[in-house]
C-alpha cells in the first residue's frame, strides 16, 4: 500500500481552514519541510497518506505557496528568472510560511 | 356736498396735517450720521435750532465741539480725510471715546499704542478686521518675541541638516557627540562656501550618522567660469559637484548608509579608521576616481568595487594597503618572503625574454607553494597581455610584420608597460563556494561563511572544499527571498516586525532588519546574475591581482581578496572549476 502511494504523482496539501491543494510531488518537494514529510524513510504519516496538513497556514497563503512551488520548479534551470509577484498584504504571512516550509 | 365729499374723500381732513415740520426732525437721530449727512443734516442744520445736543449726533472731533463753533447759523462740519484710526490719534483717544463709539471700533486705551504703530505699516485695512485681532497679534508678538527667535537660532546652530529626520530632532541632537557636531559644522561650512572638498579627517569621530552626511546632497558646483568668453565650451559645464570627502584618521567602525547615496563623490578617503568591511553598495559611487581604504581592519574588499565602471571616471587610484587581508599562506611563512618590485620581479623583464616564469629560484617553498602557483598564473596572464598589447600597438602604428615585435624603442616600451600596469585587475584564483541556507547562514552547524573565516580556516577551506559540499537548488529565488523583497517594497518596512507574531523565530526578525538595511543602502545585486536580492545564498572569495598604487609590495600583497556573493545556489563561479594550489 505504501509502495503504491509513494508512486503517486500528486500529493495533497491541506490548510488549517480545510482547503485542499493537489500538487505535483516534484513541485511539492522543492519545499524542504514537505520533502522531509513525504520521505518514506522518515516514516511520517504524511508519507503514507500523501497528505500534508498544515496547522499554521491558511488557505489563501497556501494557495500562494503552491503557486510558488510550481514557479520554482518551472524555473529550476532557467537563465533569467523573473521574480514572482506576491501580494503585498500577504508578504509577512508568506515569510513565516516559507520559514516553516523551508523553501 | 360736504357729507358727500367727506364720503368720497375720507382723508381730506387729514390732508391739512402733513406739511407740519415737527414730524421731520425726529428722523435724523435715528440714521447713522455718515449716511444722513447730505440729505437730512443740511436741512436740519440750516434751521436756526443749533441748541439740540450736537455732540451726540455729529461725528465732530471732540476738540471742535466748543460753543463758538455752533454760534453762526450755518455750521460746516470739520471733515477729516483719512482713516479713522488716524483721526482717533489726531483728536486724542480719551476725549472722543464716547462720540466715536457710534462711528466704529475704537482702540482700547491700553492696546492703543501698539495698534497705531502696526497700522501705520500695514497700509491696507480690511473692513472686517477687528480691533481684537490686531491687539492679540501685537501682544503675542510681545510675549513670544523674547523666546521664539532664540529657539530658531538654537535649532539652526545645533542641527544644521535640512532635516529629513522623521521626529524628535532634539534627541538626535543629543545622540550625536561633540566630534560629530563639529563634523556637521564643517559640512555646513563647506556647503556655504561651495567648497567641494569636505575635510572631516582627524576629528576623532567614532560614528557618522546619516543626518551629518545627507546635506551634501544639496551641494552644487559653483559657476566659476561664467565670465569667460561666451562661446567657450566652459560655459556648458555641469553643475554636478565633484565632492571630495576625507574621513581619514578617525575611529569609524561603520559607514553611514547615506554616504553610498552620494553618487557625486569622486574622492573618498577612509584611511586610518577601524572599518572591518566596505559595504557592497560602494558600487553606487559610480563617479569615484580615488578611493583610499588603507590602514583599516579589512579582511577583504567587496567584489562590487571591481565593477565600478571604466571610462573617464574610472576608479584610477585605489589605495588598499596596509590592511589585514585574508592570507592564503600562514603569516609566519609570509614574513620570510622579501619585498619585491613588481616591475622587476614578475613584470616586464621576465616577460620580455619570453621565458617561462620559473619559480624555482624564488624563495617559495613548502607552505608557500600555493603562492608560487599563483605567481605563475599571474606571470602567464601578464605575458599574454604583454603580447596582446604589443601586437595591438603595432597594428595601430603601421600594421607591420613581426619583426618590430622584437625591437621596441624605450618610449614604446614605456608606453606598453604603462598600459599593462594600468590594465584591469586579473583574477588569479577563487575559493570553493560556501552554500548558505535560506537566511544566509552556513548550512553546516558551526561552519562559518568565508567572509567570517580566519586565515587558518580559509587556508583549510582552500585545501579541502568538501567542508561545503556543492548544493543543487533552483535558480529561482526562494520564497523567503521573494517575501522579503515584497516586504522591502512596502513603505512601512520599519514597522513590519511589530506585526510578526510574538513567538516568531529570531532569524525571521533578523531577516526583516537585514532587509531594511539593504533597502537603505540602495539594494544588493547578485555578482553573477545581477538580480537584486536581500539574502545571499552563495559566498566565496576571489583573489585578484589588483594593480596597486605602489610598485613595491610583498608577495602576499600581490593578491587581494575580494568577497563575492550570489543570490541562488546556481549563482556560482562560471566555467570550469579552478584547480586550487
Amino acid at each position: 500500500m505504501a509502495e503504491e502511494n509513494q508512486q503517486s504523482d500528486y500529493v495533497t496539501l491541506v490548510s488549517n481552514d480545510g482547503f485542499e491543494f493537489k500538487v505535483q510531488r516534484s513541485a511539492a518537494c522543492i519545499a524542504g519541510a514537505i520533502k522531509k514529510m513525504l520521505d518514506p524513510s522518515n516514516n511520517f504519516v504524511e508519507a503514507r497518506e500523501n497528505r500534508c496538513h498544515f496547522e499554521s497556514i491558511n488557505g489563501i497563503v497556501l494557495e500562494k505557496v503552491c503557486e510558488y512551488l510550481y514557479y520554482a520548479e518551472k524555473h529550476k534551470d532557467a537563465k533569467d528568472v523573473p521574480d514572482m509577484d506576491l501580494p503585498p498584504e500577504l508578504c509577512l504571512e508568506l515569510l513565516m510560511a516559507a520559514d516553516f516550509l523551508n523553501c | 356736498m360736504s357729507e358727500q365729499d367727506e364720503a368720497l374723500f375720507p382723508g381730506s381732513t387729514d390732508e391739512q396735517m402733513p406739511s407740519s415740520p415737527p414730524s421731520l426732525p425726529s428722523r435724523p437721530p435715528m440714521d447713522p450720521p455718515v449716511l444722513s449727512r447730505k440729505r437730512t443734516r443740511a436741512s436740519d442744520l440750516s434751521s436756526n435750532h443749533p441748541s439740540s445736543d450736537p455732540a451726540f449726533f455729529s461725528s465732530d472731533d471732540a476738540s471742535n465741539d466748543n460753543v463758538e463753533n455752533y454760534q453762526d447759523g450755518k455750521r460746516r462740519k470739520k471733515q477729516f480725510r483719512g482713516a479713522w484710526w488716524d483721526r482717533a490719534m489726531y483728536s486724542g483717544a480719551s476725549q472722543s471715546a464716547s462720540a466715536d463709539a457710534s462711528i466704529g471700533p475704537v482702540p482700547s486705551r491700553d492696546g492703543g499704542k501698539t495698534q497705531f504703530t502696526r497700522n501705520f505699516d500695514s497700509g491696507v485695512w480690511m473692513g472686517s478686521d477687528s480691533t481684537d485681532a490686531s491687539t492679540e497679534l501685537a501682544s503675542s508678538q510681545e510675549r513670544g518675541g523674547a523666546t521664539a527667535p532664540s529657539m530658531n537660532f538654537a535649532s539652526l546652530n545645533h542641527q544644521p541638516q535640512y532635516s529629513n529626520m522623521p521626529a524628535a530632532p532634539t534627541s538626535s541632537v543629543d545622540k550625536r557627540g561633540e566630534a560629530e557636531r563639529e563634523a556637521a559644522r564643517i559640512v555646513d561650512k563647506a556647503l556655504e562656501m561651495q567648497a567641494q572638498r569636505v575635510d572631516l579627517s582627524g576629528l576623532n569621530l567614532t560614528e557618522v550618522s546619516d543626518s551629518t552626511i545627507s546635506p551634501l546632497h544639496s551641494m552644487v558646483r559653483y559657476a566659476q567660469h561664467l565670465d569667460d568668453q561666451s562661446d567657450s565650451p566652459r560655459e556648458y559645464f555641469t553643475f554636478l559637484p565633484t565632492i571630495q570627502l576625507f574621513l581619514s584618521s578617525n575611529r569609524l567602525r561603520r559607514l553611514p548608509n547615506e554616504l553610498f547615496n552620494l553618487d557625486n563623490i569622486t574622492v573618498l578617503s577612509l584611511r586610518n579608521n577601524k572599518l572591518t568591511e566596505i559595504p557592497s553598495c560602494i558600487r553606487n559611487l559610480r563617479n569615484l576616481v580615488e578611493l583610499n581604504v588603507s590602514g583599516n581592519k579589512l579582511r577583504h574588499l567587496p567584489y562590487e568595487l571591481l565593477s565600478i565602471p571604466d571610462g573617464d571616471t574610472r576608479l584610477s587610484r585605489l589605495t588598499i594597503l596596509p590592511n589585514p587581508f585574508a592570507q592564503i599562506i600562514p603569516t609566519a611563512d609570509a614574513a620570510k618572503l622579501p619585498i619585491i618590485d613588481i616591475h622587476q620581479f614578475i613584470g616586464i623583464e621576465a616577460i620580455k625574454e619570453d621565458s617561462t616564469m620559473s619559480t624555482a629560484n624564488w624563495p617559495l617553498r613548502g607552505q608557500t607553494s600555493r603562492l608560487a602557483g599563483w605567481v605563475t598564473i599571474l606571470g602567464e596572464q601578464m605575458r599574454g597581455r604583454w603580447k596582446w598589447s604589443k601586437r595591438s600597438y603595432h597594428q595601430s602604428m603601421d600594421g607591420d610584420s613581426n619583426e618590430h615585435l622584437l625591437r621596441l624603442s624605450p618610449k614604446e616600451d614605456y608606453m606598453i608597460r604603462r598600459q599593462l600596469l594600468k590594465a584591469r585587475p586579473m583574477l588569479i584564483a577563487s575559493s570553493p563556494v560556501a552554500y548558505l541556507n535560506l537566511f544566509g547562514s552556513p548550512n553546516q552547524l558551526g561552519a562559518r561563511a568565508p567572509s567570517a573565516m580566519t586565515d587558518e580556516e580559509l587556508q583549510g577551506f582552500f585545501d579541502d572544499p568538501s567542508t561545503s559540499p556543492a548544493q543543487d537548488g533552483p535558480k529561482a529565488h526562494s520564497l523567503v527571498e521573494l517575501a522579503l523583497k515584497e516586504c522591502s517594497a512596502s513603505d512601512s518596512l520599519s514597522q513590519l516586525h511589530t506585526l510578526l507574531p510574538e513567538d516568531s523565530p529570531r532569524h525571521v526578525v533578523d531577516a526583516l532588519d537585514n532587509a531594511q538595511q539593504v533597502k537603505q543602502t540602495g539594494g544588493k545585486r547578485c555578482s553573477v546574475c545581477g538580480r537584486s536580492y536581500v539574502i545571499p545564498r552563495t559566498e566565496w572569495i576571489e583573489y585578484w591581482h589588483y594593480v596597486p598604487g605602489e610598485m613595491k609590495c610583498s608577495f602576499s600583497e600581490l593578491f587581494v581578496p575580494f568577497l563575492r556573493k550570489g543570490c541562488s545556489w546556481k549563482c556560482v563561479p562560471d566555467g570550469n572549476p579552478r584547480t586550487w594550489f
